[in-house]
């Protein structure tokens, strides 16, 4: 998974982003268990009631459920919901950060647009 | 109930850290005891050849476990989170278990060696009060002295224990300063008749020119009480490291 | 309900008051750390706590009981001190029999575990281990003992890197598998800083605060920039700590800056940073605080 970075986000958020990640790149797959939080908690080396709200978090958010006596289960279509929630995020997380240092660097849109065309296309080919 | 409970867990770990110290000192002393009195079995014959079993050296080892059997005990009680008032009763139930052990052995270990050499056996306290061993106070007696000298030590460990650096140097030098007092009876400055080879016999009650058993337990059983609430009164704000 | 609670405890050494009105609670079944730098009052306290010294003032509840007339709360506490009370000759097992008898709930197959785990060889006795090996037994028997709350004073004190990152795993271990209630002293904050839960800090004999570690992150900036934008940014708040770098200036803050605020400061050329608990830490001991026309 990671490690957390104290100069971030508090350190449930940052687990459960990485939850989510997981989810999207399809280690934890729909309906099937994830790593429990006593696991979590001593992998990661943090405290258990952190590793608990990330994942109620993320129940919250209907990504994950529980089952009885067994633990934290993948919603199904979770991970949809997510790459659609991340498309969302896309513009505030990515986007308007990539303005602002290009004006920063004095670039105009038109030099940005050529670079994401160009680069754009290179990746697209792989 | 979990006060007994743990009184009796207590003692048990207290017994077992004596264990060694009072196997090893019996095994010596019995055997030294034994080689005296079967050494002297030539003379027999002589006529008045007696022995007195190991009734001094228990006085003196007792004492000392009662100066050394505290503090490594304490420090693992307390580091148990053991209340103070628990380990008190089980360190005195221990001592006074060993007492009546020591007492047991000492009658019977000199009985038996005199059943095996011959030589008869007079228990100190025989000669101290002229009366013979079939006089059932005896036993009570011996105990008695034995916890006078259990408690005595126990009580100087813990006036060190409590003590601060001047207090330790005052109580290092209360014997010479008691011997000095009792020089004085010497002098007849505290009392025209009283001298300090009566201190001995004093505590034994020589009472009208004749030494009482039985008050001397008694007397010898009230210091012992003394001496435990004594060792109670500073155990009680002892602090543990 | 198993609720620790001082209150006004106070406690004079000769001429320092080592432990100055302390009024605190620790709640049941979390992880609880208490920091101090050295001599701060950490040992003090806890000591106070589990009835090894006597406080000059105050009074010390578990779950309601006084500790000083219940003879027995206590035996649901476990107490790791960092000085050491067992005897040279004492053996590992032997101590660990007498745990067992003492704290029923004593689990001797995981001490065994843990002792593999540490490769610490269970026949020596006290007095031939190293102080770092102490540090391990005692924090062994301290979990394995399951006592319904673990009181640990510098529980890694004299451990090398990998077994204080063994311990600290094998602290969220037990942790997880029970309702404990655990309470960490030490001065090594980076490193504890993730397993905490509620934080308090001690200093000079006081606390300075106690609140769970999160809401503690939330409220300490470091705050970076041209040294005259950051002073006037900074105006009427709370800062700890400033650090000149030629003409920039890096500042700690402790107070809540607002979103609204932090868009302001970012317009303005500076930079925002969360702060570790660790500094946050240093910046309130340190008593280095300036105070602000």
């Amino acid at each position: 998974m990671f490690l957390p970075q104290d100069n971030e986000k508090p350190i449930y958020l940052q687990l459960a982003s990485a939850i989510k990640d997981d989810i999207l790149s399809g280690i934890f797959k729909e309906d099937e268990q994830i790593i429990s939080t006593t696991e979590l908690s001593i992998a990661l080396r943090i405290n258990p009631a952190t590793a608990n709200k990330a994942i109620n978090l993320l129940v919250d958010q209907g990504l994950l459920y529980k089952k009885r006596g067994l633990g934290m289960f993948v919603t199904p279509g979770a991970s949809d919901k997510i790459f659609s929630l991340r498309k969302e995020l896309f513009k505030d997380d990515f986007v308007l950060p990539l303005l602002k240092e290009a004006r920063k660097i004095s670039l105009s849109t038109e030099q940005i647009i050529e670079i994401i065309m160009k680069e754009g296309c290179i990746d697209e080919s792989d | 109930m979990n006060r007994i409970e743990d009184i009796l867990k207590t003692s048990r770990m207290v017994l077992n850290a004596w264990k060694n110290t009072i196997g090893i000192y019996l095994g010596i002393a019995i055997f030294l005891n034994a080689y005296i009195v079967f050494s002297i079995r030539p003379f027999i014959s002589m006529g008045n050849t007696t022995h007195s079993g190991i009734t001094l050296p228990n006085i003196i080892f007792i004492f000392i476990v009662g100066i050394t059997g505290f503090y490594e005990e304490f420090s693992v009680a307390g580091s148990m989170n053991i209340n103070r008032r628990v380990y008190f009763i089980a360190h005195t139930s221990s001592l006074f278990i060993v007492v009546i052990f020591l007492s047991i052995v000492d009658m019977f270990s000199g009985h038996l060696f005199e059943l095996f050499s011959g030589v008869s056996f007079y228990h100190m306290a025989e000669l101290i009060f002229q009366i013979r061993s079939d006089n059932l106070i005896i036993l009570p007696f011996i105990a008695a002295i034995y916890l006078f000298a259990a408690t005595s030590g126990w009580l100087i460990r813990m006036l060190y224990y409590r003590a601060n650096k001047l207090q330790k140097m005052l109580l290092s030098l209360s014997p010479v300063i008691l011997l000095f007092l009792l020089q004085q009876l010497d002098f007849g400055f505290i009392s025209e008749r009283l001298r300090h080879t009566d201190i001995i016999p004093g505590f034994f009650v020589y009472l009208l020119n004749d030494l009482n058993i039985l008050l001397s337990s008694i007397l010898f059983s009230s210091i012992v009480l003394v001496n435990l609430f004594l060792c109670y009164l500073l155990i009680r704000r002892a602090p543990v490291a | 309900m198993n609720l620790i609670e001082l209150n006004d405890i106070s406690k004079q050494f000769r001429n320092t008051k080592a432990i100055d009105n302390v009024s605190i609670t620790f709640a049941p079944n979390k992880i609880h750390g208490l920091l101090g730098r050295n001599g701060a009052g950490k040992t003090t306290l806890l000591n106070i706590i589990n009835n090894r010294i006597f406080p000059d003032q105050g009074t010390v509840k578990i779950g309601g009981s006084s500790v000083k007339n219940d003879e027995q709360i206590l035996r649901n506490v476990f107490y790791m001190t960092e000085k050491n009370l067992y005897p040279e000759s004492y053996s590992l097992k032997e101590l660990l029999n007498l745990c067992k008898d003492f704290y029923p709930t004593t689990d001797l197959s995981c001490a065994n575990n843990l002792a593999e785990k540490f490769k610490l060889n269970m026949k020596q006795k006290i007095g031939g281990l190293s102080s770092g090996y102490l540090s391990i037994f005692k924090a062994i028997m301290a979990l394995s003992s399951n006592a319904l709350i673990l009181i640990l004073d510098e529980p890694v004190s004299g451990l090398d890197a990998n077994h204080r990152e063994l311990l600290y795993r094998e602290i969220l271990a037990s942790y997880a598998a029970k309702a404990q209630t655990i309470i960490i002293s030490t001065h090594l904050i980076e490193e504890i800083a993730t397993l905490l839960e509620e934080v308090a800090i001690i200093n000079n004999g006081k606390i300075l605060l106690q609140e769970p570690v999160e809401s503690l992150l939330q409220k300490a900036w470091i705050v970076a920039g041209e040294k005259s934008k950051v002073r006037r940014f900074t105006e009427s708040m709370r800062t700890l700590r400033t650090t000149p770098i030629g003409q920039r200036e890096e500042t700690l803050l402790f107070g809540q800056i607002d979103n609204e605020q932090l868009q302001t400061g970012k317009d303005i050329g500076l930079e925002f940073a969360r702060a570790s608990l660790q500094k946050i830490f240093i910046g309130l001991t340190d008593n280095m605080e300036a105070n602000h026309e």
